[in-house]
C-alpha cells in the first residue's frame, strides 16, 4: 500500500520521467529473472547507485515478479533454444569455462531466457514508461484527480498514507 | 553526473549485501539443519534428527553432529545414526546450483541403536512378506498309512495300470500268431513226408512226376509255415518292447514310492524342509541388513534425490553443461570416508563418486570395506559399485567374511522352541547384483565350532532341540532374490535332513511298523499287475522258445537236397527208358 502511494506521489511529483521510466525498467529486469543470481545483484546495485525512483522500482518489481510466473515457460524455452543452438555452442563453451560467466548462471535455461527477454524489452519498457509518465502528467493527472472515485479515495486510509509519505 | 549518481545508494547497496551475508551466516547452520532433517525425512520416510550444524569458510564446509535416522519398521530404534559428519563443499559450484563435496568424513556410524524417544514415521514400509519366524507343526501325530497313500500320487498304481493295459493290448495278437504256428505233430508229419520222399525208389516216369509234385507241395507248405513263424516273432517282439520297460517300471515303483513316502510317515516333511530358514532366517536377515547397508540406505536416497532433481528441473528450467572433460553432476561427493561402529569395533569404509547422475559423471559410485584382525572377526571385506540410470538403480557387491566370532545370538524364541547360539565362528562369501531394482545373488555361510542351546516344548520340538544341541558345524546356502525394498532370502542346509533323520530315528518302533505296513501295501498294489503281466510275459517267452525250435526244424527241412535226390531218380528212370527204347 505504501509503495503504491509512493508510486502515485512520484507520478504526481516533479520527479524526472526518466527516473521513473528507468526504475520501471530495472524493476522489470529484476522481476523477470530468478532470484539469487549475479544479474539481480548488479540490477540492485544500479538501482541504488543511479538516481532512479525507488517506489517505481519496487512497484514494477512486484508486478513483473507476478508476471514472471506466467512467462516462465516461455522464457525457459527461449533459454533452451539459445543454449542448444548449434551456432552458439562455441560461445557457450568458452563462457562455461570462465569462472565469471559460470557465476552468472547463464547455463540455466530460465535464467538466460529471462535475461535475454528482459534486456530485449528493456528499451521499449523504458521509453514506453517515460512517454506514459509524461502523458499521464499532461493529460490524465488532472482528470484523474477530478474523478469521483479518486475523491472518495482521498478520504480513505490510503490517502492518509499517501499524504504521510514524505517528499 | 552528480544528478545521476546517488552515492548514498552505494552505501545502501553495501549495507543490503552485508545484511544478506550476515543473515546467511547467522542462519545458515539452522537452514542446513532444517534441510537435512526435511530432505532426509522425505528420502527415508521417517523422522530424521540433527544435533547441531556448524560451518567454516576456509575451506568452506560444514560439520554436522548427531544425525539420527528413525527406523520406519521399528521407530523406537534408529535405522542409522552418525556421530559426526564433516564435508568440504566447493563454494563456486554451490553458487552454480551444484553440490560438489570434495571430501566427506563420517564417523561413528551405528545401525539399529535405540532412540531416546520413538521417531515419527511418515511412510509405512512395505510388508516384507516373510513367514512367521517359527512355524513348526503343533502335534507329532504320525499320519496313517491309509491317509498317506490316499493323499499321495503313487507311481505303483500308475505303473500297474500301464503294464496291465499294455499286456492286454498285445495278448490277443501274440496268442493268435502263436496259434497259427504249426504244432509239433505237423512238424513231425513234415519230417516223415520228407523222409519218405528222400527214400523213395522211382521206377516209372509217372512216379517221378508224382514225387516232384509232392515235393513242391511240401516245400510250399514249409515256406508258408516259415512265414507264420516270422509273423509270430515280429508280433512278439513288438509286445516285448512295449511291455518290457513297463514291467520293469512296475517292479521298481513300490520301492520308489516307499522312498518318497517314508518321510511322511515320520511327520510333516515340509516343516523339516524349512528348518534352516526357521532357525537361522531371522538372524541371517539381520546380518544381511548390515551387509546390504550400502545399497539399502544410500541407493534409495540417491534415487529419491535424483527424482526430486528431475522434478525441479522440469518446473524451473534446465541446467546445461558445455565442457565434456569437466562436466559435473548436480550432486557429487568425490571421496567419502565412513567409519561404522559395530559392537564397539570401528569399520572404515571408503567411497568414491557418490552422485545421482552417473551417466553425466561417466563412472559408478565405488565403495569398499576392508577390516582385518579385529577382536570380533579375522576378515571383513566388501567391494561394490552402484549407479543410477533412467531406469533405476544398478549395483553389484561381493563380500567375504572370515573368523567372525558370534556369541549369544537368539536364533529362535517361540512357544514351541527356543534356541540360542552360544558361540560359533562364521565365514561367508557371496555376491549380489541389483539390476534396476531386481535383486539376484547367492552366498555361502559356514558355521564352525557351533554351540547351540535349544529347548523344545513338545515331543517334536524336544527332538529338534536335541538335534540342534548336537550340531558342531553347519553350511548354509542362501539365495537372494526379490527387490531392494523387499529382499527374499532362501536358506538351505544339511540341517534339514539331519533334523528330519533325528525325528525319524527317535520315533523308533512305531515309525518302523508303519514303514513296514507302507512297504507291504505298496507291494500289494503292484503284485496283481505284476502277476498277470509277469506270467503272461513268461508264457510268451516259452512260446518264443518253442517257436524257435520248430522254426529251426522247418529251416532244416527247407535246406534238405530234395532236388538232387529227385534228379538222381529221374536220371535212373530216363536211363531205363533209353535202354528199353534203344536196346
Amino acid at each position: 500500500m505504501t509503495i503504491l502511494a509512493k508510486l502515485l506521489k512520484a507520478l504526481n511529483s516533479e520527479a524526472s520521467p526518466w527516473q521513473i521510466a528507468f526504475a520501471i525498467m530495472f524493476g522489470m529486469l529484476l522481476g523477470l529473472t530468478p532470484t539469487l543470481r549475479l544479474f539481480g545483484v548488479v540490477i540492485l546495485l544500479l538501482v541504488l547507485v543511479l538516481r532512479v525512483n525507488l517506489a517505481a522500482f519496487l512497484a514494477s518489481f512486484a508486478v513483473f515478479t507476478i508476471l514472471a510466473f506466467l512467462l516462465d515457460p516461455l522464457m525457459a524455452s527461449v533459454g533452451d533454444a539459445l543454449l542448444t543452438s548449434a551456432s552458439l555452442q562455441s560461445t557457450w563453451t568458452a563462457m562455461y569455462n570462465s569462472d565469471f560467466w559460470r557465476l552468472t548462471q547463464f547455463n540455466h535455461s530460465l535464467t538466460l531466457g529471462s535475461i535475454v527477454i528482459g534486456l530485449c524489452l528493456a528499451p521499449f519498457i523504458a521509453i514506453g514508461a517515460k512517454i506514459g509518465v509524461v502523458q499521464y502528467r499532461e493529460r490524465a493527472m488532472k482528470w484523474v484527480n477530478k474523478l469521483h472515485v479518486v475523491q472518495m479515495v482521498k478520504t480513505s486510509k490510503f490517502y492518509s498514507i499517501y499524504q504521510s509519505v514524505g517528499g | 553526473m552528480r544528478n545521476v549518481i546517488r552515492w548514498p545508494g552505494l552505501l545502501a547497496f553495501v549495507l543490503v549485501i552485508g545484511l544478506i551475508a550476515l543473515i546467511s551466516m547467522l542462519f545458515i547452520d539452522k537452514a542446513v539443519k532444517y534441510a537435512i532433517e526435511s530432505l532426509g525425512a522425505d528420502a527415508t520416510g521417517a523422522e530424521v534428527n540433527v544435533g547441531s550444524v556448524s560451518h567454516r569458510y576456509s575451506p568452506f564446509g560444514f560439520t554436522v553432529e548427531d544425525i539420527q535416522v528413525t527406523n520406519h519398521s521399528a521407530p523406537e530404534n534408529n535405522q542409522v545414526q552418525i556421530a559426526r559428519a564433516s564435508a568440504d563443499v566447493d563454494l563456486l559450484a554451490l553458487l552454480m546450483n551444484k553440490v560438489i563435496i570434495d571430501e566427506l568424513t563420517v564417523d561413528g556410524v551405528q545401525f539399529d541403536q535405540p532412540r531416546k524417544s520413538p521417531g515419527a514415521v511418515y511412510r509405512q514400509p512395505a510388508a516384507d512378506g516373510s513367514n512367521s519366524p517359527f512355524n513348526l507343526p503343533d502335534n507329532i501325530e504320525m499320519p496313517s498309512v491309509d491317509e498317506i497313500m490316499a493323499n499321495s500320487p503313487l507311481k505303483t498304481t500308475a505303473a500297474a495300470n500301464e503294464a496291465e493295459t499294455a499286456y492286454q493290448q498285445h495278448k490277443a495278437a501274440v496268442e493268435q500268431a502263436y496259434q497259427a504256428l504249426p504244432d509239433k505233430k505237423k512238424i513231425e508229419a513234415y519230417k516223415t513226408q520228407l523222409k519218405a520222399l528222400q527214400d523213395v525208389k522211382l521206377s516209372k516216369p509217372e512216379d517221378v512226376i508224382a514225387a516232384e509234385k509232392e515235393f513242391k507241395q511240401l516245400k510250399e507248405a514249409l515256406k508258408q509255415d516259415k512265414q507264420k513263424f516270422a509273423q509270430f516273432q515280429q508280433t512278439l517282439e513288438t509286445a516285448k518292447q512295449d511291455l518290457g520297460p513297463k514291467l520293469a517300471a512296475l517292479k521298481a515303483a513300490p520301492g520308489q514310492d516307499f522312498d518318497l513316502l517314508k518321510g511322511l510317515v515320520a511327520g510333516d516333511a515340509a516343516a523339516f524342509g524349512e528348518l534352516t530358514e526357521s532357525v537361522f532366517g531371522p538372524q541371517a536377515r539381520k546380518w544381511s541388513d548390515s551387509l546390504f547397508a550400502a545399497l539399502d540406505i544410500v541407493g534409495p536416497m540417491l534415487q529419491q534425490q535424483a527424482e526430486q532433481e528431475a522434478e525441479q528441473s522440469r518446473a524451473a528450467g534446465t541446467w546445461y553443461s558445455f565442457d565434456d572433460t569437466t562436466a559435473l553432476p548436480g550432486f557429487l561427493i568425490r571421496k567419502a570416508n565412513v567409519s561404522i561402529v559395530v559392537k564397539g569395533q570401528s569399520i572404515a569404509s571408503n567411497w568414491q563418486d557418490i552422485t545421482t547422475e552417473h551417466e553425466v559423471l561417466g563412472r559408478p559410485t565405488l565403495f569398499s570395506v576392508d577390516s582385518k584382525n579385529s577382536p570380533l572377526w579375522d576378515l571383513l571385506n566388501i567391494q561394490g559399485q552402484l549407479s543410477l540410470d533412467s531406469l533405476g538403480l544398478n549395483a553389484n557387491q561381493h563380500w567375504k567374511l572370515a573368523g567372525v566370532k558370534l556369541q549369544q545370538l537368539a536364533l529362535a524364541n517361540a512357544d514351541k522352541l527356543s534356541a540360542v547360539l552360544n558361540s560359533a565362528l562364521l565365514a561367508s562369501e557371496g555376491s549380489l547384483t541389483l539390476n534396476h531394482g531386481a535383486l539376484t545373488g547367492s552366498g555361502d555361510i559356514a558355521l564352525r565350532d557351533v554351540s547351540i542351546a535349544a529347548e523344545g516344548q513338545n515331543k517334536l520340538t524336544n527332538i529338534l532341540a536335541g538335534a540342534l544341541n548336537g550340531i558342531s558345524s553347519l553350511n548354509i546356502n542362501s539365495d537372494i532374490s526379490g527387490t531392494l525394498a523387499q529382499p527374499a532370502f532362501g536358506l538351505k542346509s544339511d540341517l534339514d535332513n539331519q533334523l528330519a533323520d533325528a525325528v525319524k530315528a527317535s520315533l523308533g518302533g512305531e515309525a518302523q511298523q508303519k514303514l513296514n505296513s507302507l512297504q507291504a501295501r505298496l507291494n500289494a498294489k503292484a503284485d496283481p499287475a505284476l502277476g498277470t503281466t509277469g506270467d503272461g510275459m513268461q508264457q510268451w517267452l516259452k512260446w518264443e522258445e518253442l517257436a524257435d525250435g520248430n522254426l529251426g526244424s522247418v529251416e532244416d527241412m527247407l535246406k534238405a537236397k530234395f532236388d538232387n535226390k529227385l534228379e538222381q531218380e529221374k536220371d535212373k528212370v530216363l536211363d531205363k527208358l533209353k535202354g528199353k527204347i534203344f536196346g
